[in-house]
């Protein structure tokens, strides 16, 4: 790869800096201190590999702000013309891509791309090898670091994957996750939980173990168990006796002898029915019932009569009903009737007076019965405007006519201007007809003129045409005279140089003179044949066809000669001359067409004027007969108005007004005559309400109040109406009330009948309880009652007793026995029987119990034994936990394995591989040493190296002088970059002012050295320096050199 | 009677721990743990479905002396079953559950049960209506190590019937097993029975088909993922008519079966299409299963350079896997993706694009740079030289420590010496390629373990 160029948009104090053409070897970059060298140098690395990932200490030479932070590297495989634009952009937006590849074709390339393109060095390689500076060269941590040296010495050299360190770190790292001593890692980890995972299984195995066991016992509990609670058995049954007879004695047997006792001391009673109680209870409520219930209805009856009484009939009131419903139902209509007519009475004189305005507007002579008596038709208005129509159109056409006549007098007029006026211009225009060419004449001149055109067209033709043929005729005269001249130079010459040769020869004339007059005579005669010789066929053609356009020319001029007679002109006609002669002849034709013209003109205004006076004479005929027709029109107008009674003076046009007011004249006499009708109705009906109210007034007797004339309506009367409507309603609904409360008041009679028997029987049914049991009342009937009760408690004491203890005990002779025994009433011996029985059971059930819960562990382990899976569970676990162990152990054979091929392969390949590298550099250092030290050797440490001297003695870097070992460890990297060209690929090489400390002859030898390696490796190499010394000594030592100098930067 | 049949089954080692896969989901755990018990069950069944005379047990019933108890009682609940339903059973102890070693959560056999001794060859009848079908001879071991040959004591008899030997043993010192009770076909044959049960060979084989019947009908219950425990597993179903044997048939009865299958991604782009096919391929599988849990291994081969690069991170394998599990999980039965492998030497040769030009060339084995060239020539060296080879292989047991907490870790090594130079070499060269680096997943070498 080389740079072929590059374009840095900001990068430290380099901005929108573009170089292109670079060359592919040597490249010297001139430029003083704080130019930006080293930031040129820093742009290179970013634009191949950017910066490092994270917080490092690298500068990041940062743009004046606004500016990108990047720039572009144009770049190609070798010398092939195709382009790779590698741009890197530090500060570009979220989401932008900070690197892009530009393939030749424009398309955009993966990053691999750029990967190929470097022959996948990485950063560090590159840096430490190919683009370093000063600081860089002189710091010898940058060749012994591990990293460098695994690159320059081994893996990282042959340029593809990953360096045989990072491999051999790779394989570290996972061993390590694995298995590291005793430190935490996958295969400790796995090894203590199988540990642990071990011994759960052993101990769930014993556990299995002791099934058998576990069931021994859990057989032998159950046994125990079993006696334990034979023992409880038998002391509870001991106790069990004691206990019995206590509570027999205490719950059955006492209160049984007791009962029998107190009944024993009872007297007699007498004999009471089933519930005595709730009979007395049920008689004294039943009298109780009745007699409340007969207060009730006595109320009842009480306060239905006095709804009767409220009830009594109005029949005056009720008898008017209807009428004064109606009377009130048309009350609203009656009022505002009342209020009603004084508008309408006031409407009716508005309209009377409105007719008496129309019948004035009609006419002197109008009334209404005029009025009433007066028709016109619609035809007789379509007659009238019909007429009006006719005398309209009739009257128009007179105008017309009359108005005709008027224009056609002011054109007539106008014309016969115009013809005097034109008579004038043709006086004047005789003088120039006379004078002016006829037409026919000037026709002929236009003729002659355009043959004269065409002749002298032709002329100027013929002329080119000869001219060419004179000139080849010219030239084949031309030819044929340098011929001639030609041959005679040459049989001159020829004569001469015989002559020459013959004289040189010792020949002389005297001795052949034969020879001498041949020799003149074949001169003699070649001369002539040259001079003699005709012209050529070709040429001769040229000459007649000459001639013969001379000829055509010569008639040519003689024709146009005589046309230009003709048309007044001289011989030698010319082509402006025949453009004067054009203008001329047109002006004449234009004079000749305006005259004829004008002439045409005034004939027509002659033939207008006098079909403009027939014209006229046509129209003042018209204009008689229309004037005629108007007046007979108007005369039958005036018969027809006559006769329709129209009134003197009315136009046609006015008709139609006028029936139109004769219309609402109509109309507003019909609308007097309805008012004058609506008041009477109103009148009348207002007259009628009042009538019927003061009947019904005095039908019910009350005071009937007169009727007012001077006023419409009458509100006392109104007012007794209303009162009376109330009256009547009030009638009305009594009168429908009053059937129900009858028959209330009937049915409260029944019912009272009945419950005054109720009560009768009542008190005839506690009288005969009382007197069952000998009762005097009903305290008395209670006390014999509760004497009798209580016997009976008594007796069903004794029963409820002696069933109880036959239950408890039940028959035979042990119950006999036991009855016995109750009889004898030893309490206090049995109660201690109890205590020592119930002793004894405690501690037998603690016992009992004791092997119960034993049992049941037992059993309990039994189940969860039969149930158990945790042998499979565990040895379950157990399988999975040590097929991964297995699998971790396979995976570290493997990865030890594989780094020991690659430690092999490793030492192998320094082993073979550096001597090369150290040849080349011996190579380059014993040229910039002048041969001091012609070889570079590699020591027993892995990258170590020493240079040996001239005389055979060995030192190392470090013995060497500043300048000295500065050379060595350029020239080590030359080696190295020699190397990595061969295996893998080229890479520009850039050195930022490594020359700095190199005096003159040093650097001279540094610069030759790097000429040579630039061709011998075909390798592109940038140098960058600040001196111009350095620059010269380039110039000198590599004179094809590409030079660019660095601006330092404004400031 | 004239016709019946009876089944033999053998190995049942119940309560087995699987082997050769690593922790697996808690329902596929649970499923586990049941699988050689319901294997048994499923066994008893058949043999009722069957209407079998007899069941013969040819040893290994229990996988240790360290059994369980639930799986003691699960074995007597089945035998009761059998009992009850008129099938009689024959047991031998094999040399996982030798009679003088380990213990018995059974006190008392139900009656129908014939368990034989290990101090000499017994036999036992077969009546069935009163008729004698056949006689059982058999013997147990009284130790793991029997190395002495058993078949030597069984003689024919004079009763009538078929005549039947079951026997844990090795038949022809079949490589790969313990070589307990050693015999060859023509001992078994000098017995003059007309069947031979046997057990302790985990793969079913029928040696002889008649005259005398040999038969070794391989494991209840597959126990890893090796290629001997992949097949179908169950027991043999013997028709007998007119007292000859008519048919001997396998019918499985395993709960659980391993399978690898393997699978071409030629046509898969992406991870993406790997995971389709990956799923078709299980789904077959599944189909071939039947209705039991599968324990599924995939190996990966010749698959797009791009998807081979993916496949070379070291968590795609892992991520893949477990995607699978996800979508694979809740099915009844289960289906557990054990694992996917890939070709180790398919890795070392991916291209990884822009190494070598665009369009991929060869891996590092076809690179022409000089550490490749060297280290080929380093691991053909190796290679060739067995004392390099046996130099290299030492070495990768350097640092580790033979014994752990009581663990042999040297007994481990579970790869193969030639298998361990070639993943060695393999892992060497795909590490120097960049970025990625190859998780090889460990795989076992078949085997038919006794």
């Amino acid at each position: 790869m080389r740079f072929r160029g590059w374009h840095i948009d900001g990068f430290g104090s380099l901005a929108d800096w573009r170089v292109d053409e670079l060359s592919g070897g040597l490249n010297v970059f001139y430029g003083p201190n704080e130019a930006g060298k080293s930031t040129l140098l820093g742009f290179l690395r970013f634009a191949l590999f950017g910066f490092r990932p994270g917080n490092t200490r690298d500068p990041k030479y940062p743009p004046p702000p606004g500016i990108r932070h990047g720039g572009r590297v144009y770049t190609s495989h070798d010398d092939q013309a195709e382009v790779f634009t590698i741009e890197r952009i530090a500060n570009v937006s979220r989401g932008a891509r900070k690197l892009r590849v530009l393939l030749p074709d424009g398309s955009e390339g993966e990053e691999a791309e750029l990967s190929r393109l470097i022959g996948h060095a990485d950063r560090d390689l590159y840096t430490s090898v190919f683009a370093f500076s000063l600081s860089e060269l002189q710091s010898i941590d940058t060749l012994t670091a591990k990293g460098v040296q695994d690159h320059i010495f081994s893996a990282g050299i042959t340029g593809a994957g990953r360096s045989a360190r990072e491999a051999l770190g790779q394989i570290q790292k996972e061993s390590d996750e694995l298995f590291k001593g005793r430190a935490r890692c996958r295969l400790n980890t796995l090894v203590e939980e199988l540990s642990e995972l071990d011994q759960n299984l052993r101990t769930q195995r014993e556990q299995a173990r002791g099934y058998p066991e576990l069931i021994r016992r859990e057989g032998e509990l159950a046994d125990r168990h079993a006696d334990v609670r034979d023992q409880v058995e038998n002391s509870r049954r001991a106790g069990l006796r004691g206990r019995k007879l206590a509570e027999v004695w205490a719950e059955i047997y006492r209160p049984l002898i007791q009962a029998r006792e107190t009944l024993s001391g009872l007297p007699a009673a007498a004999s009471f029915d089933p519930e005595p109680r709730e009979r007395l209870d049920e008689a004294v409520a039943e009298q109780s019932l009745c007699k409340n219930a007969l207060t009730g209805l006595q109320a009842d009856v009480t306060r239905v009569s006095g709804e009767l009484e409220r009830l009594k009939e109005d029949s005056s009131a009720f008898a008017v009903r209807d009428a004064v419903e109606a009377l009130e139902r048309e009350l609203g209509l009656y009022e505002s009737q009342c209020k009603e007519i004084p508008s309408r009475r006031q409407m009716h004189a508005l309209l009377a007076s409105g007719l008496r305005d129309a019948l004035t507007s009609l006419g002197p002579d109008w009334d209404a019965e005029r009025l009433a008596g007066f028709h016109f038709s619609v035809a007789s208005a379509g007659e009238a405007t019909r007429f009006g129509e006719r005398l309209r159109q009739s009257d128009q056409s007179v105008r017309d006519l009359q108005h005709s006549l008027r224009t056609e007098g002011e054109r007539l007029e106008g014309l016969r201007e115009q013809r005097d006026r034109e008579l004038g211009e043709h006086d004047e225009d005789r003088d120039s007809e006379a004078q002016a060419p006829k037409a026919p004449a000037l026709e002929q001149r236009a003729a002659q003129l355009r043959a004269l055109r065409a002749g002298l067209g032709e002329w100027v033709n013929l002329e080119v045409r000869i001219e060419g043929k004179r000139y080849l005729t010219g030239a084949a005269d031309r030819t044929r005279h340098r011929i001639r001249l030609g041959c005679a130079v040459a049989f001159a010459a020829a004569g001469v140089v015989m002559a020459a040769f013959f004289v040189g020869n010792g020949w002389r004339v005297s001795s052949d003179p034969g020879f001498v007059v041949a020799f003149v005579s074949w001169l003699a005669s070649s001369l002539a044949w040259v001079f003699t010789r005709k012209p050529s066929r070709t040429s001769l053609a040229h000459k007649a066809e000459l001639e013969g356009l001379e000829e055509q020319l010569e008639e040519t001029r003689a024709s146009m000669s005589g046309l230009a007679d003709g048309l007044g002109m001289n011989a030698e006609v010319e082509s402006g001359d025949l453009d004067r002669v054009e203008s001329e002849l047109a002006r004449d034709r234009a004079a000749a067409a305006l005259l004829q013209g004008r002439k045409t003109q005034s004939e027509r205004t002659q033939a207008e004027i006098a079909r403009m006076k027939k014209t006229i004479e046509g129209f003042e005929s018209g204009l008689g007969g229309a004037s005629e027709a108007y007046t007979e029109l108007q005369a039958q107008w005036e018969a027809w108005r006559r006769e329709a009674g129209l009134p003197e003076a009315l136009a046609p046009g006015d008709v139609s007004v006028f029936a139109s007011g004769v219309g609402r004249a109509k109309d507003q006499l019909a609308a007097v005559a309805q008012a004058a009708a609506g008041v009477a109705e109103l009148e009348a009906a207002i007259e009628n309400w009042e009538s019927r109210a003061r009947r019904a007034l005095e039908e019910v007797g009350g005071s009937v109040p007169e009727s007012a004339s001077d006023t419409v309506g009458d509100a006392l009367l109104v007012q007794q109406i209303v009162q009376l409507a109330r009256r009547t309603r009030d009638a009305q609904t009594r009168e429908e009330q009053r059937p129900a409360v009858l028959a209330a008041r009937l049915a409260l009679d029944e019912k009272l009948t009945e419950l005054e028997l109720d009560v009768v029987g009542a008190d005839g049914r506690l009288s005969k309880l009382f007197e069952r049991v000998g009762a005097s009342d009903r305290d008395d009937y209670l006390a014999k009652l509760s004497h009798f009760q209580q016997r009976c408690d008594l007796e069903e004491t004794i029963r409820e007793r002696e069933a109880e203890l036959e239950r408890r005990l039940g028959l035979g002779e042990e119950a006999e026995s036991f009855v016995a025994e109750l009889a004898l009433g030893r309490v206090g011996e049995w109660e201690r029987e109890v205590a020592s029985a119930e002793l004894a059971v405690h501690q037998q059930q603690e016992s009992s119990d004791q092997v119960l819960r034993e049992h049941q562990d037992a059993r309990k382990a039994k189940e969860e034994l039969e149930g158990s899976n945790g042998v499979g569970a565990l040895a379950l676990n157990r399988a999975a936990l040590h097929q991964e162990l297995v699998e971790v152990v396979a995976r570290w054979r493997v990865l030890q394995v594989a780094r020991r091929l690659i430690e092999t392969t490793l030492e192998q390949f320094e082993k073979e591989r550096q001597p090369a590298v150290l040849q080349e550099a011996s190579h380059y250092f014993s040229s910039v040493t002048a041969g001091r030290y012609p070889q570079i050797v590699q020591t027993a440490e892995l990258g170590g190296f020493s240079v040996i001297d001239a005389a055979g003695g060995r030192k190392t870097p470090a013995q060497l002088s500043r300048g000295t070992a500065e050379q060595l460890y350029v020239c080590i990297r030359l080696g190295l970059i020699a190397e990595f060209s061969r295996r893998v690929g080229r890479l520009p090489v850039a050195m930022d002012d490594v020359l700095v400390n190199f005096d003159d002859d040093r650097a001279l030898a540094m610069a030759h050295v790097l000429d040579e390696f630039s061709q011998r490796n075909d390798c592109q190499v940038l140098v960058f320096t600040c001196s111009s010394r350095t620059r010269e000594l380039f110039a000198k030592a590599a004179p094809l050199a590409a030079h660019f100098e660095i601006e330092a930067p404004a400031s | 009677m004239e016709r019946y049949c009876f089944i033999h089954a053998a190995d049942l080692h119940l309560d087995t721990p699987f082997e050769g896969f690593r922790k697996t989901a808690p329902e596929v755990h649970a499923q586990l743990l049941e699988a050689s018990l319901d294997a048994w069950d499923a066994l008893v069944d058949l043999a009722i479905d069957r209407d079998a005379a007899f069941l013969l047990l040819g040893g290994d019933l229990y996988d240790g002396a360290d059994r369980g108890v639930r799986a003691q009682l699960r074995f007597r609940r089945g035998v009761a079953k059998l009992c009850a339903a008129g099938t009689q059973v024959f047991a031998v102890h094999g040399n996982h559950d030798p009679v003088e070693e380990g213990w018995s959560a059974i006190r008392e056999w139900p009656e129908g049960m014939t368990v034989f001794g290990s101090a000499e060859v017994s036999s036992a009848a077969v009546v069935r209506d009163g008729v004698q079908l056949a006689t059982v001879h058999g013997i147990s071991y009284a130790q793991r190590e029997t190395r002495e040959n058993l078949s030597a004591g069984f003689r024919r008899g004079q009763s009538p019937g078929l005549h039947i030997g079951l026997l844990h043993c090795n038949l022809g010192g079949v490589s790969g097993h313990e070589n307990y009770s050693p015999c060859s076909v023509a001992d078994l044959c000098a017995a003059d029975l007309d069947y031979w049960a046997l057990g302790h060979v985990h793969r079913r084989n029928i040696v002889r088909s008649g005259d005398p019947w040999i038969v070794y009908p391989g494991n209840l219950q597959g126990r890893s993922p090796q290629p001997g425990q992949r097949d179908a597993k169950g027991a043999m179903v013997v028709e007998v008519e007119g007292g000859r044997i008519a048919s001997v048939d396998h019918v499985a009865l395993d709960r659980v079966r391993f399978a690898e299958a393997e699978l071409d991604a030629d046509s898969c782009s992406d991870l993406g299409e790997l995971e389709e096919q990956l799923t078709l391929c299980a789904e077959s599988q599944r189909a071939s299963a039947g209705a039991r849990g599968l324990m599924l291994r995939v190996r990966i081969r010749g698959a797009d350079e791009r998807l081979l690069a993916d496949l070379k991170r070291r968590e795609t394998l892992a991520d893949l896997t477990s995607a699978l599990r996800d979508r694979f999980a809740g099915l009844e039965p289960f289906l557990w993706w054990d694992a996917l492998q890939i070709d180790t030497a398919v890795l070392a040769n991916v291209a990884v694009e822009g190494v070598d030009g665009v369009g991929g060339v060869a891996g590092i084995e076809g690179r022409a740079d000089g550490f490749a060239e060297s280290l080929r020539e380093v691991c053909a060296s190796v290679v060739d030289d067995p004392d390099q080879s046996a130099a290299l292989i030492e070495s990768s047991f350097e640092k580790l420590p033979s014994r752990r907490a009581g663990i042999e870790l040297s007994s481990l090594a579970a790869v193969e010496n030639s298998d361990l130079l070639r993943e060695g070499r393999e892992l060497a060269l795909s590490l120097l390629m960049p970025e990625v680096m190859p998780e090889i997943s460990s795989e076992l070498e078949p085997g038919d373990v006794e």
